[in-house]
């Protein structure tokens, strides 16, 4: 079918009747933008404060130099990996060790974060020790290499007590067909260093036992590749493939695994978990935009593979409404699933060998979310703009395995999160 | 999973439409596409934040742009 004459309202017949409407060019302008979240999850588990401002500047000549900060706060509970229990469980940290005349001697590191907790009867099992703080920045510029062809460089650095994380990344954009197709590719380096609270435990040994180490690397590289490309004067399509290949410590430092007892369904025994050293993920995204109007339908799919066994698809649908003339609102719906990595497993029989990587991060399991948003906007003057979003986000998969022994076919299995977002937003571009 | 790639492919061979019709926007036609509302990465703040929740959370990532995000990610 050729759409064409169906979509894609010529500017004759489209009046600008409302802000949104407006050119998105910024060209010789400076545009500040501050924005603020607070995420907060069902029972108490994580609250993030999360503070992003920035600065772009918008050259003439098409050159475009932008600068970021982002801080954010975390605080809350976070699942330790273990089941839930008809009894209380304790869990402690592993111990570090000190060089005293030749020998290893292990020091009592219970006191300290991440220390000795228990959990409650029918609980899920969390580590409510858990507190850190972020800070990053970012900085990006993209040069005008020709009329058609850009270039992009940037940067990126992050730091939280236990991690940190540098980036850079060069892409290209190169305009065809009048600026009707273009073409991307990019590419990105990222270095990763991890530094537990608790030390790094030996993976897959008994909790409590003796650290392996302070400190562990990751290195990711990612390769983008995209086309976009104008059907019509109102109605543009994006397709990007993404190649991602990781190597190093991808072990969950503060994840515990449980061993259970294959006859009552309680749980042994606790060992570390451990995860591959190497995961290489593809994913296919596609989106679209449709304007009928000053309305505006933004759609997309994702894809996506690893070599842990994981496969997910994504769907999010949004409309941009305009409301009155200076402002909008935008409903949005988004459905996620994935499938579980092949060394996923909520539990193992203390009887049964231990594979090479196991782990119980729910992260890793089978589930599927929604997420249900409304995102606002209103210009207040032409240079001054108000922006918000209200997200809720709710995580379901399988709670109970009824072939599971004893207490287990009936203990609550799942442990993903239901979270609320709110985000609020200030603009201001200097003309 | 091969019914979602099959979709993907779809929306990738979109752009072959073109073949029955000229597809695309003249110079004079761009004031649509040149909208804010129309911008492919239109609030960068609220992306961004959505991006690092599901990082968080999700196994999957990436796709718009470079996965990654530097985060230990409880």
């Amino acid at each position: 079918m050729c759409a064409e004459d169906a979509v894609g309202i010529p500017a004759e017949s489209a009046p600008q009747t409302n802000a949104y409407d407006q050119t998105a060019s910024e060209v010789g302008a400076l545009v500040a933008d501050t924005a603020l979240l607070i995420y907060q999850e069902d029972n108490d588990r994580v609250r993030a404060i999360e503070a992003e401002t920035g600065l772009t500047w918008n050259a003439a000549d098409g050159l475009i130099v932008s600068g970021k900060f982002t801080y954010d706060s975390l605080t809350g509970a976070t699942p330790n990996g273990a089941l839930r229990s008809r009894y209380e469980q304790t869990f402690v940290p592993p111990r570090k060790t000190r060089f005293i005349l030749g020998g290893l001697v292990p020091i009592d590191s219970h006191t300290g974060a991440s220390g000795r907790y228990t959990a409650a009867p029918n609980q899920l099992p969390v580590d409510k020790g858990f507190k850190d703080h972020r800070e990053a920045y970012d900085l990006g510029v993209t040069l005008p290499v020709s009329e058609t062809l850009k270039l992009s460089l940037g940067g990126n650095a992050s730091s939280e007590t236990d991690y940190s994380s540098y980036s850079a990344r060069a892409s290209l954009a190169k305009d065809l067909n009048g600026k009707n197709t273009t073409l991307s590719l990019g590419f990105n380096y990222e270095r990763d260093s991890i530094r537990p609270f608790t030390g790094v435990p030996r993976a897959l040994s008994y909790m409590g036992d003796m650290i392996v180490g302070g400190a562990k690397v990751k290195q990711v590289y990612s390769l983008v590749a995209g086309v976009t490309q104008v059907l019509t004067p109102g109605w543009l399509v994006q397709v990007n493939y993404s190649f991602g290949t990781s190597r190093g410590y991808m072990t969950d430092p503060y994840k515990i695994f449980t061993l259970v007892d294959t006859v009552t369904g309680d749980p042994f025994y606790y060992i570390y978990e451990k995860r591959p050293e190497r995961r290489t993920r593809s994913s296919v995204y596609a989106a679209t935009k449709f304007a009928i109007g000053s309305a505006v339908t933004d759609a997309s799919v994702r894809w996506y593979h690893d070599s842990w066994g994981i496969d997910s698809m994504t769907y999010a649908l949004a409309e941009h409404m305009p409301v009155g003339t200076a402002a909008y609102v935008e409903p949005g719906l988004r459905f996620y699933r994935q499938t579980a990595a092949n060394f996923f497993y909520h539990y193992l029989g203390i009887d049964n060998p231990t594979p090479a990587y196991v782990s119980s991060d729910s992260r890793l399991g089978r589930f599927h979310a929604w997420t249900f948003g409304l995102k606002a906007g209103a210009h207040i003057t032409r240079s001054l703009e108000l922006y918000g979003a209200a997200e809720r986000y709710v995580q379901e998969g399988q709670r109970f395995d009824r072939k599971a022994p004893g207490v287990l076919a009936h203990t609550d299995l799942f442990s993903g999160s239901r979270s609320v977002s709110l985000i609020s937003g200030v603009r201001f571009t200097f003309h | 999973m091969t019914t979602g790639l099959a979709k993907v492919l779809v929306l990738a061979l979109l752009p072959a439409l073109g073949a029955c019709t000229h597809i695309g926007a003249q110079p004079w036609q761009r004031d649509v596409l040149a909208r804010k509302s129309m911008q492919l990465a239109r609030e960068p703040a609220i992306m961004a934040f959505d991006e690092h929740t599901y990082f968080s959370k999700e196994a999957a990532s990436g796709g718009r742009s470079f996965d990654g995000g530097g985060c230990g990610c409880n």
